[in-house]
């Protein structure tokens, strides 16, 4: 049981990060689902009244169609191969290879880059100029006579979105792999034994053993490639600078909102990204708590 | 932490540790410090005697005197006996005898004649007591302890000082007036004022108007007599309202215009600065004035409180009896007074520790003068008022924040080479360079639109002249309208009369100051591919359509594109070229059709144009698409004329390794854009920002600012000499052709009919679809623009 | 030690080293262009080695950015430890000294991981201008007050994953809340520490958007002033390389060192689900 006196200390130190989390995130986003129900265009505030206008012209708006078409790429692609890259490349360090300290960090160090210092250097690997202009990644292949994979990278129409998603997976596959290497050694191992007993083999170990006992650590990978991929806005701008084939609701808010000073627009797309994390998070949460009450 | 707070806190230090210090220093110099009367408290235990003698009883000065020295003395303990000379050395001599006899042991005496009293002060030497000269020096003698005085010298000093404060920049028009060629106090006033003014004539921030001796003697520190007595008999006064009065109407006659303007103004004192105060401002040419003075008389404390004289040095008698009465109290107790100067009266140097003196003006007029008591504040009208917003603007302009986009490249460099230009002109105005870079400016735009919905503008900012600027900074009430600088500046006079409507809302208002002119309907070639492929320059839009299917033909990428923004520029000038330049402007304000046939054949021409193009278009930034063109892949390019600057940076020939025409079809179309910088409407330094702007509109800052960004100056007359061969040729144009505007860079459509705009031509290269596009850009011109 | 299932595991170097070739490619062309002179660089010989090793562009890019350096240590080192900080204390009583509604105030905290930072930057402005909080103590507290949730995730879920009876039997010793916080779970929490200061650091190192909306130029920390090095006309790239090479060190440096602790702090359960 709680003595009243810890009980009033546990609130009175937990509060200021409450009263700060109400603020800057509850209150924020409060102001913002205000202005997407306005009318507010220009530089100077208009709150009138606007209802779900806003949001009504962004269903038939063609670029919102783009935009979300991408985001769906986007995170399918950034999603799956972060998660796959990662899962086997854990799978590969846990077996006690020599240099596994230096493979770790190898594949670790790109989360220590921003963006806009690796955005300039996909740009120039995924330079799609052919012919005599031809460099970059495009340029190594065909010296490396792998013709077939020259291509037009983030320039492809429809598909390019799956370039920038590769660079993204560069950057983050490092921590799904941190991810699944820590989940794998917390197996104890003699479940493993206990199955190569039985004659299993090692595929079916992973199969039938080991991913379930991963399944917690996928799920906050998921969550946490899940959010960023939604989030995903600084990478596309320094990888391809901002143009249409590349939209994606971040970038389209942050031009409406102050290139063109739409603001209602603008605040509109921040609220409905937030409720596609929310329809991704909150049953996460919910699972998540429900599995501890369990234990 | 609250930066105002750092502030506070590092004031609290400084003010703390200089009171420290203060304290640490004070028991060496105790003794002169008393500031006032009635507050000479020392030991009642030493008695003594002072004898004082003052010239007449007439001269209120004098009854004052006497009334403070026997008060502040008596309050101290000792017997005070004062005698009034009035105006007889004889009289003197005999008061002093007289108060030797009555066992005085100090003796305080302003002669009448310094050279009579002499005598006396023997006397009274002789007689074992010590013998301060107060105010007036006892000549001819070594019977002399101590000298009281007002250093006339420190006065110069401290005037000259408050006209050198008050100057910025260089070229700074200086009046010199001298008090009477006769009296000594004006040699060592002109001297003290020579000591501070001469280092600021050599270098150039002040030019002596009216004084050929001066300017004769300018390079010289330290000037002897005969040098000073000349320079006095020029600019003397004789200390006279009238001759100063008539000698100012002389100067002003005497000099151009040019020579006026802020005008700085050394006045000897009260009375002559009000007589020349009052000429200078009544003379049309000058604009402002700062005049010195001195005694803080009445009439110019007045005249300091009305803003008509700049300031007054002030001389407190009260300063001087307290400090004779220290010096007496120091000899009564038997040590010596201090001594930090010393005076020779013929015969020897006289110790003396000369009296502060106090500079007044605006801004601390109610604490120098009325709060101290000096004046009391019922003589004056307007005491209230006077301190506070002149406080404010010494302190406030000392820096500026301007914020454009202009971080690197030849556009940064020419942001330097203005703000030299502007650091020299206004030495005491920090420049805070806020630029920003982004995509085509788009991050330093997100960054400007944030700190102006929080309320925190810069000074000053970068906006495109046109409806960038008018659409959206003065439809947001953002910025001020600069008329009266326009008018102080001339800049109507100087400035095109085709860009004034364009940076003016519908009232006449004016609300920034462009700095540049750019083309953007320029089309860069490549001379080598088209003579190998027998293309003749295109004059027209199907010229330019056979041109580039010949070049095709030949394996030849015929145009150069670059990301989505160098697109829309494209669309822009194919969009002038298909309906000439009436026909393009009635697009923006609603009289052309965006639904018209024309219009659709304007697109189908762009249409048309894209497929002669890279396809590796969205990659490329615009200086990729440029290079194309100079390495020989490409042999078109459009793009503005800052692709110039580019070329020049890459150290390539004009005419020889590219070659430009207008984009076919817009020959004779000057399609323009201007960069322009902006007053907030708030700014928390607007001084500062209207030095900027000053500067932003200067012949010298834009011939400082263009030939190194690479485009032409927005003001008309720029020496052409100092631009390169493309940068002359557009000067030519921009005097002869018509004027159109520039979508892209802001200055036809506001920033929400311009971002539509930017939508629908993206969605447009993804599907190609000619009639959705035109479709949109209707909409789009409904929503944002003028068509409703 | 894990006993490893299978001895001949050999033919794993070929993919491991074919996807540290990946991992590598883009830092290799960084690094090298760093060491380029402005001559050299060419897209089409971006492949190639410089002709020499000269660290002028390093020079000429320190000497660009090493105000910029300063600030972001200024503002990130208290950001990281007091977010971390913060992060411990909710975790604490989140996990382990739940009063009613905790369970509903974890959600809650939680959630604002997730807020697309650029939607709020306007109020955000508004308010750090109204408390007075500009220049580089704004954008702390910003990286301190947006790190609260994945900090108070982290510490919770590694808390929760601690024996309620660690803290049985401090209590029956008398121990008070914060006595058991201080002696016993700050002592066993310096993995998950770990994890959270690397998250925390290198979040804030690389952050961009609070960074060039909140503070002014005498402020910007190193990824503004790097934006910025990359001029509108003719890039120096070597330069800019070698600047952004000087900009990722700290964290660079942060992973290679601590890139074995923080993997022992994901082991110590701290991230897990």
């Amino acid at each position: 049981m709680l003595k009243n006196k810890d009980r009033y200390l546990s609130v009175i130190l937990i509060s200021p990060s409450i009263i700060a989390v109400l603020i800057f995130i509850y209150g924020f986003i409060g102001w913002s689902a205000r202005v997407s129900l306005s009318n507010w265009k220009g530089l100077n505030p208009d709150y009138s009244w606007a209802g779900l206008k806003n949001y009504i012209a962004l269903f038939s708006d063609p670029r919102f169609h783009i935009d979300v078409r991408n985001t769906l790429i986007f995170t399918g692609v950034f999603v799956v191969g972060s998660m796959v890259l990662g899962f086997l490349t854990a799978v590969m360090l846990d077996q006690g290879l020599k240099g596994e300290g230096i493979f770790r960090s190898i594949f670790l160090f790109p989360m220590a880059i921003s963006y806009i210092v690796t955005g300039v250097i996909w740009r120039w690997l995924m330079n799609p100029a052919a012919g005599t202009r031809m460099s970059g990644l495009n340029l190594l292949f065909s010296s490396l006579h792998l013709d077939f994979l020259v291509n037009k990278w983030y320039t492809t129409p429809t598909w390019g979105m799956a370039a920038i998603a590769m660079t993204a997976i560069w950057q983050m596959s490092g921590y799904t792999m941190a991810l699944y290497l820590a989940g794998l050694r917390a197996i104890p191992h003699e479940l493993r034994e206990a199955a190569q007993i039985d004659g299993a083999s090692e595929i079916q170990i992973y199969r039938h053993i080991i991913l379930p006992l991963l399944t917690p650590v996928s799920l906050s990978a998921l969550i946490i490639l899940g959010h960023t991929s939604l989030k995903v806005f600084d990478l596309i701008i320094a990888v391809s600078g901002k143009q249409l084939p590349l939209d994606v609701p971040a970038i389209y808010m942050w031009q409406t909102t102050f290139d063109g000073l739409f603001y209602g627009r603008g605040a509109a797309i921040s609220i409905l990204l937030l409720i596609s994390v929310a329809v991704l998070i909150i049953p996460y949460i919910r699972y998540t708590l429900k599995e501890e009450a369990k234990q | 932490m609250n930066k105002k707070l750092w502030y506070v806190l590092m004031a609290v230090l400084v003010i703390g540790s200089t009171l420290l210090a203060a304290c640490g220093a004070a028991p060496a110099e105790e003794a002169p410090a008393a500031p006032a009367e009635g507050e000479i408290a020392t030991d009642a235990e030493v008695t003594g005697k002072v004898g004082i003698v003052l010239p007449t009883k007439d001269e209120p000065r004098w009854v004052q005197d006497e009334a403070r020295f026997q008060e502040a003395l008596e309050a101290a303990g000792y017997d005070v006996e004062i005698l009034f000379s009035q105006g007889d050395s004889a009289k003197e001599r005999a008061n002093v005898e007289d108060l030797i006899t009555k066992g005085i042991q100090v003796l305080i005496i302003t002669p009448q004649d310094g050279a009579a009293a002499a005598a006396a002060a023997e006397a009274a030497h002789d007689a074992g007591v010590k013998v301060i000269s107060y105010d007036r020096l006892v000549l001819g003698t070594e019977a002399v302890d101590y000298y009281v005085t007002f250093d006339s010298v420190a006065v110069g000093e401290a005037q000259a000082q408050y006209l050198v404060d008050k100057a910025e920049g260089e070229g700074n028009p200086l009046y010199l007036y001298a008090g009477a060629a006769s009296d000594n106090n004006a040699f060592l006033f002109f001297e003290g004022a020579w000591n501070v003014l001469q280092p600021k004539i050599a270098d150039g921030t002040f030019v002596i108007e009216n004084s050929s001796e001066a300017e004769a003697v300018a390079d010289k520190a330290e000037l002897t007599r005969d040098e000073m007595a000349a320079v006095i008999g020029q600019i003397t006064t004789n200390w006279d309202f009238n001759t100063a009065k008539s000698l100012a109407e002389a100067n002003l006659t005497a000099t151009t215009a040019e020579q006026k303007g802020d005008v700085f103004i050394l006045a000897p004192n009260d009375g002559t600065a009000r007589a020349i105060a009052d000429a200078f401002a009544a003379d049309g040419d000058v604009t402002s004035y700062v005049v010195t003075g001195q005694d803080a008389e009445k009439a110019s404390i007045q005249y300091i409180i009305d803003g008509k004289q700049s300031m007054t040095v002030l001389k407190d008698v009260r300063t001087l009896v307290a400090d004779a009465i220290s010096a007496a109290v120091a000899f009564l107790e038997g040590n010596t007074p201090p001594e930090t100067q010393t005076y020779n009266n013929g015969v020897f140097d006289v110790p003396a520790k000369p009296s502060a003196v106090v500079t007044v003006d605006k801004s601390n007029v109610q604490e120098a003068v009325i709060d101290s008591g000096y004046w009391p504040a019922e003589d004056f009208t307007g005491v209230e008022e006077a301190a506070a917003p002149e406080a404010s603007e010494t302190t406030e302009a000392t820096e500026v924040e301007v914020f454009s986009w202009w971080t690197g490249g030849g556009e940064a460099a020419g942001l330097d080479a203005m703000i030299e230009v502007f650091n020299k002109e206004y030495p005491n105005v920090d420049f805070i360079n806020a630029a920003v870079a982004g995509g085509a400016g788009t991050n330093a735009r997100a960054v400007l639109a944030t700190r102006l919905q929080a309320g925190d503008p810069p000074d000053s900012w970068q906006g495109h002249a046109g409806q960038e600027l008018i659409g959206t900074y003065v439809a947001g009430g953002q910025i001020e309208a600069l008329n009266d600088l326009y008018d102080a500046e001339g800049w109507l006079d100087v400035m095109p009369e085709t860009l004034i409507p364009l940076i003016s809302d519908e009232n006449g208002n004016i609300y920034s100051v462009p700095v540049n002119i750019h083309r953007a309907n320029v089309m860069w070639y490549n001379p080598a591919i088209l003579e190998a492929n027998g293309v003749a320059i295109p004059t027209t839009m199907d010229e330019w359509f056979a041109a580039m299917d010949t070049l095709q033909a030949a394996g030849i990428t015929p145009l150069a594109l670059g990301e989505q923004w160098t697109q829309l520029h494209l669309f822009e000038t194919v969009l002038l070229s298909s309906l000439g330049s009436e026909g393009y402007d009635g697009l923006w304000d609603g009289s052309t059709d965006w639904a018209s046939p024309e219009v659709t054949t304007a697109l189908n021409n762009f249409a048309k144009v894209l497929t002669y193009a890279n396809s590796d278009a969205a990659s490329l930034s615009w200086q990729d698409a440029a290079q194309l063109v100079v390495n020989g892949d490409a042999a078109f390019n459009v793009m503005g004329d800052w692709a110039a600057g580019y070329y020049l940076e890459l150290g390539l020939t004009a005419n020889e390794d590219y070659g430009w025409t207008p984009v076919p079809g817009t020959d004779g179309v000057f399609q323009f854009l201007s960069d322009s910088f902006t007053l907030a409407v708030g700014a928390p330094h607007p001084e500062g920002a209207e030095a900027w702007l000053k500067v932003a509109g200067s012949k010298a800052g834009q011939e400082a600012f263009n030939p190194v960004k690479g485009s032409i100056c927005a003001r008309t007359d720029c020496d052409p000499e100092l631009f390169g061969e493309y940068l002359q040729s557009a000067m030519q144009d921009w005097s002869t052709d018509t004027v159109s505007g520039s979508l892209t860079h802001g200055v036809v459509a506001n920033d929400s009919w311009k971002s539509e705009i930017d939508t629908a031509l993206g969605l447009f290269l993804i599907d190609q679809n000619v009639e959705g596009f035109q479709s949109s850009l209707v909409a789009a011109c409904a929503s944002s623009g003028p068509c409703q | 030690m894990i006993k490893k299932l299978s001895l001949k595991k050999n033919w794993l170097y070929i993919p491991l080293i074919a996807l540290a070739i990946f991992y590598l490619l883009p830092m290799y062309v960084l690094l090298v262009t760093g060491f380029k002179s402005f001559a050299e660089i060419d897209l089409k010989t971006m492949w190639t080695l410089p002709q020499g090793i000269a660290f002028d562009n390093y020079i000429e890019a320190y000497a660009k950015l090493s105000p910029s350096l300063f600030n972001s240590f200024k503002m990130v080192i208290p950001a990281a430890l007091i977010s971390s900080m913060l992060g411990s204390l909710n975790g604490f009583i989140l996990a382990k000294w739940k009063f009613r509604g905790a369970d509903i105030i974890f959600p809650f905290i939680l959630f604002g991981m997730f807020i697309p930072y650029q939607s709020i930057i306007i109020p955000l402005v508004q308010f750090m201008n109204a408390a007075g909080l500009t220049g580089l103590p704004g954008l702390a507290m910003a990286h301190i007050i947006y790190g609260i949730p994945i900090t108070t995730l982290t510490f919770r879920n590694y808390y929760a994953s601690l024996p309620q009876e660690l803290l049985e039997a401090a209590k029956i010793d008398g121990a008070d809340m914060l006595g058991i916080y201080r002696h016993i779970l700050l002592p066993i929490s310096i993995p998950s520490f770990v994890v959270v200061l690397i998250w925390q650091f290198t979040s804030a190192w690389n952050d961009f958007l609070f960074a060039v909306i909140l503070t002014n130029n005498t402020e910007w920390p190193i990824t503004v002033a790097l934006n910025n090095m990359a001029g509108s006309q003719i890039i120096s790239w070597n330069v800019q390389m070698a600047g952004s090479l000087l900009a990722a060190l700290p964290t660079l440096l942060v992973y290679i060192f601590l890139g074995r602790y923080f993997l022992r702090g994901l082991l110590a359960g701290s991230l897990k689900g």
